[in-house]
């Protein structure tokens, strides 16, 4: 029988910063090539979800325009809760930036004011006075090395028993202070990293379809291996280039 | 003047020519120093003339140029900055060395290229007596921050020139939106009354909600991007009436675009640029000149005239090989220069140049929101080669993979002299997609091959 992986896009119309739409395409593309069927299908304003029909949930990073819609959204349809209990159930998450906040617990912006977010998982994100923007890599369990642009003023920290998706080689991750970058809780990745960072971070987008192939499927569930050489291109070129830099501010 | 501003005015003119001398582009030091020394000199050297300021997120460069023809067809004395200088030290810059302490040219009019959040912060300096504004879209977000951010500059700027006359894109609910109950300005609204193209690349808008209300827009009609008759259903609302309006698309190609327009009167005109983007842009020079009391018969003459801005589908001839200079900065403009070669196809070849300088934007995500899939579906076939080059060709080269290119057809060039080489050897006509710094680098090695103008003429 041929195994299939239904995706949930998670308002594409309110968080659609630069390139998150690759990270769906490059789960597409390495669902297809490994003979797995996909779908996907898009929650947007209005809408309710029913959790149980999916098996990966993109989240991508909004302005803060849209976000202010959505917060609202959330909480009016109650999708929030809907999103907690698909998160409890192991269901798979990939969370960007601005989605990636969302799911923790409130954010605070510089000026002191507080805006609760979901809580599904524990940490909590304080506004920033400077953004912290630019290329940067961070070590991730299984996977290796991620590469990816970060651009966010805001910082994140993370609770006691929560862990990070990975440690910052070079660059800010959560909050430019305790190396950690993103989150990492149940099936859950959440992650600072625009770029888009699937395309060019290949055994990263495998990690993410195995874990929810072997949440659908258990024992049975096929192995997704596919990496082609433009994505190792892109993603070797940028790792040579942080590193020749790395080396180069070691010099001083 | 006082002898602080006569100082920093003859820093600032010194300085110019000095870096011209060194053969340097420098265009923001000399008012970098300028300002150093005298805080309040571009208030001191604006006094003596009336300034039209050229502001938006695409489309500023081409726009003046436009205006700029108007106005020497109309024998108006006027001067304008170069288009790179369109941040606050640049335009000091231009003031210094046009107006000077004496303004013995005797000009009157100023004509400036304004960066949104330039404009911003010269308009507490300055007095304005007219503001185009082209459109406003989401830039990198690494240069500007978010789409909101923009639109509140400019709002703040023409807050504080309520003198000014305002030529506004109606089309654009972003721009439209400037003007509140509350605005004393004069309004001449720009726009359309149909669509501009029969295939379109498929866009994320910018502008997907309303901006009073949140409710979702509707479009009697979209041109492109979020462009369009649009309406909030919710709250009401919805686009002006313009009074400088494309009536009728008569033809259009790669090299130009005839349409009826009606202003005062209902005239057809040839614009020797091509593509939508550009039909607005005349309507935004055709509102300028309605509010400055030009009359339409000069204006068609002068739009007849304007060619391409330097690397804005710029025409060159490389030996026997005809190349079209592409700038492209953000989806927004890609994609419009996606619709223009999709809606003309013919057998060619391509090069695309991405960089990840500064003024290119140092955050390369968004080639992911560039439609690509429509790009290579719809002239992949007519790409005879495509080459790829610049800093991020690998970043390219996935992307192409992924859009469904044909990758045999497909090579990353990264030396411009072989990829020159290669390109002249074809005699096939060639479209050069570019980013900022790119089309500098690319523009540079041509011109050691082919006489051309000077940068920034």
């Amino acid at each position: 029988m041929t195994k299939s992986i239904k995706i949930c896009h998670l308002y594409p119309d309110l968080l659609n910063l630069y390139g998150d739409l690759g990270n769906i395409k490059a789960m597409i593309k390495h669902l297809e090539a490994s003979d797995i069927k996909c779908s996907v299908d898009s929650i947007v304003l209005g809408d309710r979800l029913d959790w149980k029909k999916y098996d990966i949930f993109f989240v991508g990073g909004g302005q803060d325009f849209e976000q202010g819609i959505l917060s609202k959204e959330l909480k009016e349809t109650g999708n929030d809760f809907a999103i907690k209990e698909a998160i409890e159930n192991g269901k798979t998450f990939l969370a960007i930036c601005g989605g990636y906040q969302m799911l923790g617990r409130y954010y605070q912006t510089w000026e002191g004011k507080r805006l609760n977010y979901i809580g599904a998982i524990d940490f909590y994100t304080i506004g920033g006075k400077e953004r912290q923007i630019g290329n940067y890599a961070f070590e991730v369990d299984k996977v290796g090395e991620i590469v990816g642009f970060e651009n966010h003023s805001g910082r994140t920290f993370l609770g006691a028993k929560v862990e990070p998706l990975g440690r910052v080689i070079t660059g800010n991750g959560n909050n430019g202070e305790d190396k950690t970058e993103g989150v990492h809780y149940k099936n859950v990745f959440g992650t600072y990293s625009h770029g888009p960072v699937l395309p060019k971070n290949p055994l990263f987008t495998n990690l993410i379809l195995n874990t929810a192939l072997k949440a659908k499927y258990g024992d049975d569930a096929p192995v997704v291996k596919y990496t082609d050489t433009y994505e190792i291109n892109a993603h070797e070129y940028m790792e040579r280039r942080l590193a020749s830099k790395k080396q180069n501010s070691n010099n001083f | 003047m006082d002898l602080k501003a006569r100082f920093a005015t003859f820093s600032s003119r010194t300085t110019s020519t000095f870096l011209r001398k060194l053969g340097r582009g420098g265009t923001n030091l000399p008012g970098r120093i300028a300002k150093k020394i005298d805080f309040n000199i571009l208030t001191k050297l604006s006094k003596p003339v009336k300034i039209i300021i050229v502001t938006g997120t695409n489309g500023k460069t081409t726009t003046t140029k436009m205006i700029g023809q108007i106005l020497d067809d109309a024998g108006v004395k006027y001067f304008t900055n170069k288009s790179g200088a369109n941040i606050q030290t640049g335009i000091i810059a231009a003031f210094a060395e046009h107006v000077g302490t004496r303004n013995k040219h005797g000009y009157t009019h100023a004509l400036i290229e304004c960066d949104e959040a330039a404009f911003h912060q010269i308009s507490t300096l300055i007095k304005t007596d007219y503001v185009v504004v082209t459109n406003i879209f989401r830039d990198q977000l690494d240069r500007f921050g978010e789409v909101s951010n923009t639109l509140a500059a400019i709002k703040t700027a023409v807050k504080n020139q309520p003198g000014a006359k305002l030529c506004l894109n109606a089309d654009c609910s972003l721009t439209s939106s400037i003007v509140t109950e509350k605005t004393k300005n004069e309004v001449l609204w720009f726009g359309t009354s149909g669509p501009l193209y029969k295939k379109t690349a498929r866009e994320l808008s910018d502008a997907a909600y309303c901006i009073n209300c949140q409710h979702p827009y509707k479009y009697h009609y979209q041109t492109f991007a979020h462009l369009g008759d649009f309406y909030c259903p919710r709250c009401g609302y919805k686009r002006k009436d313009p009074n400088i309006k494309l009536t009728k698309i008569v033809k259009t190609d790669l090299e130009s675009s005839t349409f009826k327009v009606k202003s005062e009167h209902e005239f057809e005109l040839t614009l020797n640029l091509p593509g939508a983007y550009n039909i607005y842009n005349a309507l935004a020079a055709l509102a300028l000149a309605r509010a400055m009391e030009i009359p339409d018969d000069l204006v068609e003459a002068s739009l007849e005239k304007t060619t391409a801005s330097f690397g804005r589908t710029e025409n060159i001839m490389m030996g026997k090989t005809p190349l079209k200079m592409l700038l492209v900065k953000n989806p927004a403009g890609y994609n419009q220069v996606i619709n223009l070669v999709i809606n003309s196809p013919k057998k060619s070849q391509a090069i695309f140049a991405l960089n990840d300088r500064i003024a290119d934007g140092t955050d390369i995500s968004w080639i992911w929101d560039v439609d690509f899939e429509t790009l290579a579906k719809e002239s992949g076939k007519y790409f005879e080669k495509i080459y790829l080059t610049g800093i991020r060709a690998a970043d390219l080269a996935m992307r192409f993979e992924y859009a469904g290119f044909d990758m045999k057809k497909v090579a990353i060039v990264e030396d411009y002299d072989e990829l020159l080489d290669s390109v002249a050897k074809s005699e096939l006509e060639t479209f050069i997609f570019q980013t900022y710094t790119a089309m500098f680098e690319i523009r540079r090695k041509i011109a050691e091959r082919v006489d051309l103008k000077e940068f920034y003429d």
